[in-house]
């Protein structure tokens, strides 16, 4: 009697914390991503019906037959909206499996500063995927497959780093933890496009055409198997391992590590090098270069008031085949 | 029949009572200071408690600490009860359990640790001797997996922020404070000869858990007081799509952690006080004791003297004097 008295104890405040926090998964919807535009926020909802596979039988209804459904809210701050989604829908929205964050190009434009609250907290989590598009809740409502029930794996597989070669993903983590940000740019035709805005201290300072993307992520050695053009011919390149960078005076020298035919040698490396050439001409550390200097200093004091300025900076590249 | 640690035993508890604050705030305290190089800090703040240890730890061995000492460790451990027990019950309700009032997840905490410290030494040690390896072998194998995540380039520069360290190190001395049980131990242990050598195998494996913990929360570019810092690292695990989310299995394990250091704490600071007025039994104040430690009024009234009261527990163990037992 005294053992099961014990063991009631020990097993009952397991139990007690939902007499407040008690949430039914019937009474829950979660939110799978979120457009943010002046103004506004789009939730995107999953629809666990749809997501349980019981829609097959209608499969005639195609447009209804994938698994998210659109809330636009008119509120300016994002916690408020969340508040506000809850009362537009029958059940409690969660925000712990938001997989996407799409910002209006305008709010882009205007920088995110203001964003980073939002992200670093509890809510989103630090793997969530970034990225601009023109109308956020249009991109959102074009976003379809009929290969994907799963939402959560939709998201994955559209916006990892592995599918894509002229878009380079960005996750919340990334977002708050570096300085100088790409955040990529999506097309309202659905899927990402490729391109993207550059970010410093969360403002706009640059943008980037999709083959610039292309060779940022050679330069950053994160390109996946991936074909490229050269001499009039399609070879296959790919970029796994980061380039070694060192300094020698002002003269920055990148050896890049490529795997694929060595005929794409002089068109890589003339695409890189332009790409340095333009960010450093607008002072932006793409490949954040100052950080490889931190070890010349003693003190975070004495770090920052470096003034490194890319404009003086001049670039060797050299491309070294497996 | 009072209880005495095996070897093994006190080498856990004793690495609990140091680690358990990794799942606190406490890797938050040691970047705000450091900024960067986060080691330099850990060790400037474990390395007098091993200058005490190497002038008074023989001492300890055969004598124990006289009853005023023992009162005022007593204070100071109600103290720090109270402390974790509000900073631990704050982080829950803001991370977990927003709806639910902060005095219902104290009560909750005060009612397990109020209960296993009253089953004595026995259950605290056995209880650790069980799920301390397996707390910590977790933690660093998570640490690990997060790795990929993690920039390295941020512990540099060396020296950190020297206006950081002037305005937010002082109070980091205090941190490994629980080191004072170590002079609290000798007297249960089953083997006195062991007390050697528990030190220096919990006090570096917990030098070393704490470096491993705080430099990877630097590298990984936090800079948020508002989530547990080994909660904010367990959520960059990603093993491809389908092996993601799994922090909260997680937060069980280091929850019983928590739950263990308190029991602990309320065990020793009650047997302080039996100690040290010759008041029976430590089990029976173990009530009183929890209750002091959950009231709530001594976390607002004390919070500034707290470091100073702190850092004065590296002394305390100078003052060990002959006793005969």
């Amino acid at each position: 009697m005294k053992k099961l008295i014990t063991l009631l104890i020990v097993i009952s405040p397991l139990f007690l914390c939902s007499c407040f926090d008690s949430r039914e998964v019937d009474d829950m919807t979660y939110v799978m991503a979120v457009g943010a535009e002046k103004g506004a926020y789009t939730f995107q909802l999953a629809l666990p019906l749809n997501i349980s596979g019981d829609k097959e039988a209608d499969a005639e209804q195609e447009d209804e037959a994938f698994s998210l459904y659109s809330v636009k809210i008119f509120e300016d701050n994002f916690f408020l909206a969340a508040d506000k989604l809850n009362s537009k829908i029958s059940k409690t929205a969660d925000l712990s499996h938001v997989c996407l964050f799409v910002f209006s190009k305008e709010l882009a434009e205007d920088g995110l500063k203001g964003f980073e609250e939002i992200l670093s907290g509890i809510e989103i989590r630090p793997s969530a995927y970034l990225t601009v598009a023109e109308n956020p809740e249009d991109y959102l409502k074009s976003l379809s497959s009929p290969f994907e029930l799963n939402p959560a794996k939709y998201f994955e597989m559209l916006y990892s780093n592995e599918n894509q070669s002229f878009y380079e993903s960005l996750t919340a983590h990334d977002f708050l933890s570096r300085e100088t940000v790409l955040i990529p740019v999506s097309s309202t035709t659905g899927g990402s496009s490729g391109g993207g805005i550059v970010l410093k201290d969360k403002k706009p300072v640059m943008e980037l055409s999709p083959h610039e993307v292309f060779f940022c992520r050679i330069l950053k050695g994160n390109l996946p198997l991936s074909h490229f053009e050269a001499s009039g011919k399609t070879f296959e390149i790919e970029s796994s391992a980061p380039s070694k960078i060192s300094f020698d005076g002002k003269k920055a020298h990148i050896i890049l590590h490529l795997s694929g035919n060595e005929k794409t040698k002089y068109r890589v490396t003339y695409g890189c090098k332009k790409l340095l050439e333009k960010t450093a001409e607008e002072n932006v550390d793409l490949l954040d270069l100052k950080s490889r200097m931190r070890k010349g200093f003693l003190t975070v004091e004495a770090f920052n008031s470096f003034d490194f300025d890319l404009r003086r900076v001049s670039f060797s590249l050299e491309a070294k085949y497996d | 029949m009072n209880y005495k640690l095996k070897k093994r035993e006190g080498i856990y508890l004793m690495i609990n009572l140091l680690c358990a604050k990794l799942f606190l705030l406490t890797p938050y305290l040691f970047k705000r200071a450091a900024v960067t190089n986060v080691a330099l800090i850990v060790a400037a703040v474990f390395l007098p408690h091993l200058i005490v240890f190497l002038l008074k730890g023989r001492e300890a061995e055969r004598k124990k600490p006289g009853k005023i000492i023992l009162f005022v460790i007593w204070a100071f451990l109600t103290l720090y009860l109270s402390f974790t027990v509000y900073e631990y019950a704050g982080v829950i309700k803001e991370m977990f359990f927003n709806r639910t009032p902060i005095w219902f997840t104290v009560l909750l905490l005060a009612a397990g640790m109020i209960y296993t410290s009253s089953r004595g030494l026995k259950a605290i040690g056995r209880l650790c001797g069980f799920f301390v390896p397996l707390v910590y072998f977790v933690c660093a194998l998570l640490v690990t997996l997060a790795f990929k995540n993690f920039n390295p380039r941020l512990l540099l520069p060396f020296f950190g922020s020297t206006k950081a360290l002037l305005k937010h190190g002082a109070v980091l001395f205090a941190v490994p404070g629980e080191c004072i049980i170590y002079y609290l131990l000798p007297p249960v242990l089953e083997n006195k000869k062991d007390f050697k050598s528990i030190f220096y195998t919990s006090f570096s494996i917990s030098f070393v858990l704490f470096l491993i913990v705080c430099l990877s929360f630097v590298m990984a570019g936090f800079d948020s007081s508002r989530i547990m810092p080994m909660f904010m690292l367990i959520r960059l695990i990603k093993i491809k799509s389908f092996f993601q989310r799994i922090d909260l299995v997680f937060l069980l394990l280091f929850s019983i952690s928590v739950f263990l250091y308190l029991s602990a704490i309320l065990y020793f600071a009650c047997k302080c006080f039996c100690d040290s007025t010759g008041a029976g039994n430590e089990k029976f104040l173990t009530l009183p004791v929890g209750t002091i430690a959950a009231f709530p009024l001594l976390d607002r009234l004390f919070s500034n003297f707290v470091p100073f009261i702190l850092i004065l527990m590296i002394i305390f163990p100078l003052f060990i004097r002959r006793h005969k037992t």
